[in-house]
């Protein structure tokens, strides 16, 4: 510092020196940490002469002097006046000092204005959180002049993202060791190594991580580790800093981009699952002598996978099915569209497809994929046979399903198999009644049984038996309608979360061609 | 003469659920139940005495569980919930003849 102020102005410290010899001394030198800067003298100094000294003392530090020889330097005043000018010297390189702090102020606001400028100018094109990350992690290693850069980001929506520049300069573990540090402490670290007591994880001798705080939580650390060329100074710190709060507010924006998008493509999916769900439900009963039939179906807002359908074949019983896909979304509805198929094509290719074969059919078929994709369906399936007017079923894993006879009380038909996909094989039987005038069946889908009221509570089976009861003398659209109204009744107008699917079969007196 | 001996230990854990298993709460369970799997247990208790409703969904859970436990050469036994109609569900769908059941936890895990 004291070299630098004699290199730029020579000529001032030459005035000071040769007033001293002018005054008599013989001679008059400076010197910065016991190294002499310069000295002037007249003529060859004579032996033994006295000399005196006075320090240059910078806020408590010594870093140079004044020296003086001559015959008459031991005079008080001549003291005082080195004295003074030494007092002088210290001064204006206190002044230096603080320009020179002011200029190196002035240079880092510039960086970081620049950093900002590269920063807006990396990411503007980037709406991805990975891709952010990386744009912001190679500016600031650029900025900084560091052997790398690096940040972790372990947000609830994302996986643990992990991005180096160079790539995978350091390993994995001391990154995770930082992050620790950094999410623990809520605060960034600046270290040069120097303390022993905090060792540095393996690669790193000197580091700066700050903590980003992403929607109220600290889940993420950028990093600069050794720089090149220097210790890391404070400056360095508020540059990461700044980027920091650039990076915390870009992935925010990202991650809204990202649920928002995520959002559209759900809604795309539920509108697919509900038209597909939609056009695969007959949307007419079938007419079938001896038999009065309703069925429909209101999809949930997040469509789940019931299904019903008719097969009326020529010669073979009428078949009627009702199931549920245990999930929901397009899994669920496309699962429930390939059940729907298996039992279509079962019934015109098996000879005699009684409801337990075609159960065992769709097991055969369908049990792999079912386990693939962890899902099973429930299925009840009825065949009618007008002449014998007798009702077969077979009831896999299946509720509630309600039989009320003629002028009886309703009873559940329990199933005796547990839903298809659950076991390799169908456990499943027929199992025959009567089925005459008046006698009614109702398959619904737990839809019903589980709608909750505004308190929690659930319409249960009982309710629905004792309806099924009240309106048995009534057309099979009238008890549909009424156990639809419960439903919407009990829940007080609230939308239920699952679908609702229904089915009610009612005997009636046959056609006239069909009556022997 | 010299004799050797071999002790296999299996690890059987019971895993006692509370309340309602439904949907809304299925996926953790889920998740908690996968990583026993992963950690290496193949013998589970489901404990559902103090379960008082499921769904299908909380059904499809215990299917998967059961599903990978066999997988590895393990099993799901249940002990069935004491609520008359969480109870029920079990019966008028059939998964009492799906896993092996019992009335307490000591006697489910005896059924090993």
């Amino acid at each position: 510092m004291l070299r630098r102020l004699y290199q730029n102005h020579p000529e001032k410290f030459e005035t000071i020196a040769q007033a001293w010899l002018a005054s008599g001394a013989s001679s008059f030198s400076i010197s910065e940490y016991g190294q002499e800067l310069a000295s002037w003298s007249r003529g060859r100094p004579a032996l033994n002469e006295p000399k005196i000294k006075a320090p240059i003392r910078c806020l408590d530090l010594t870093v140079g002097e004044l020296s003086v020889t001559g015959s008459r330097v031991r005079d008080p005043h001549i003291r005082n006046q080195l004295a003074a000018e030494a007092e002088f010297l210290a001064h204006v390189l206190m002044v230096e000092g603080e320009l020179e702090a002011m200029t190196a102020e002035l240079v880092s606001m510039q960086d970081q204005l620049l950093a900002l400028y590269d920063i807006a100018i990396a990411t503007r094109a980037q709406v991805n959180v990975v891709e952010i990350v990386k744009a912001l992690t190679q500016a600031v290693a650029r900025l900084l002049r560091v052997e790398g850069a690096f940040m972790m980001l372990a947000h609830p929506q994302h996986k643990l993202f992990v991005d180096q520049f160079p790539e995978n300069r350091l390993p994995e573990a001391s990154l995770k060791q930082v992050y620790r540090q950094v999410v623990e402490m809520k605060h960034y670290i600046i270290s040069n190594g120097y303390d022993v007591h905090k060792p540095l994880p393996a690669g790193v001798q000197k580091i700066i991580a700050c903590p980003l705080r992403i929607q109220g939580e600290i889940c993420a650390v950028l990093g600069v580790y050794n720089k090149l060329d220097d210790d890391f100074i404070s400056p360095d710190l508020k540059l990461v800093q700044i980027v920091a709060q650039q990076a915390e507010a870009h992935i925010e924006n990202a991650l809204l981009v990202e649920e928002n998008l995520k959002q559209a493509r759900l809604q795309a999916e539920m509108k697919l699952a509900h038209q597909v769900q939609a056009q695969l439900l007959p949307s007419v009963p079938p007419s079938v002598s001896g038999l009065d039939i309703y069925a429909s179906s209101i999809p949930a807002l997040e469509v789940g996978g019931d299904f019903f359908d008719f097969v009326a074949q020529p010669e073979k019983p009428f078949l009627f099915v009702l199931g549920d896909v245990s999930g929901k979304g397009m899994a669920a509805a496309m699962l429930m569209a390939v059940t729907r198929t298996v039992i279509r094509s079962s019934a015109r290719l098996l000879p005699e497809p009684t409801p337990a074969r075609l159960l065992g059919r769709i097991c055969e078929d369908l049990y792999a994929d079912m386990t693939d994709v962890g899902m099973f369906t429930t299925a009840f399936i009825g065949s009618y046979d007008v002449v014998l007017r007798r009702l077969v079923y077979a009831n896999a894993g299946h509720a509630p399903v309600i039989y009320c006879p003629a002028g009886g009380e309703a009873v559940l038909l329990e199933a005796d198999a547990p839903a298809v996909g659950i076991l390799p094989m169908s456990l499943s039987a027929d199992h025959e009644m009567d089925f005459g005038v008046g006698d009614v069946l109702v398959v619904a889908t737990d839809g019903f049984n589980e709608a909750r009221n505004g308190q929690g509570e659930m319409l249960g089976y009982e309710r629905l038996m004792v309806l099924v009861e009240k309106m048995a003398d009534r057309s099979a659209e009238e008890i549909g309608a009424a156990l639809f109204e419960e439903v919407w009744r009990f829940g007080n107008g609230r939308f239920q979360d699952d679908d609702q699917t229904l089915m009610v079969i009612k005997g009636v007196a046959l056609d006239k061609e069909d009556v022997a | 003469m010299s004799m050797q001996m071999k002790e296999y230990v299996t690890r059987t854990v019971v895993v006692a659920l509370k309340d309602e298993v439904v949907a809304f709460n299925v996926p953790e369970l889920r998740e908690r139940f996968y990583e026993l799997l992963e950690e290496g247990v193949r013998q589970f208790v489901v404990d559902l005495s103090d379960v008082t409703f499921m769904d299908s969904a909380g059904m499809g859970l215990l299917v998967s569980v059961l599903k990978r436990a066999r997988q590895e050469g393990g099993d799901v036994k249940l002990v069935l919930p004491r609520a008359e109609g969480a109870r029920r569900i079990f019966a008028l769908t059939k998964f009492d003849r799906v896993f092996d059941v019992a009335e307490t936890a000591e006697t489910a895990v005896r059924l090993f």
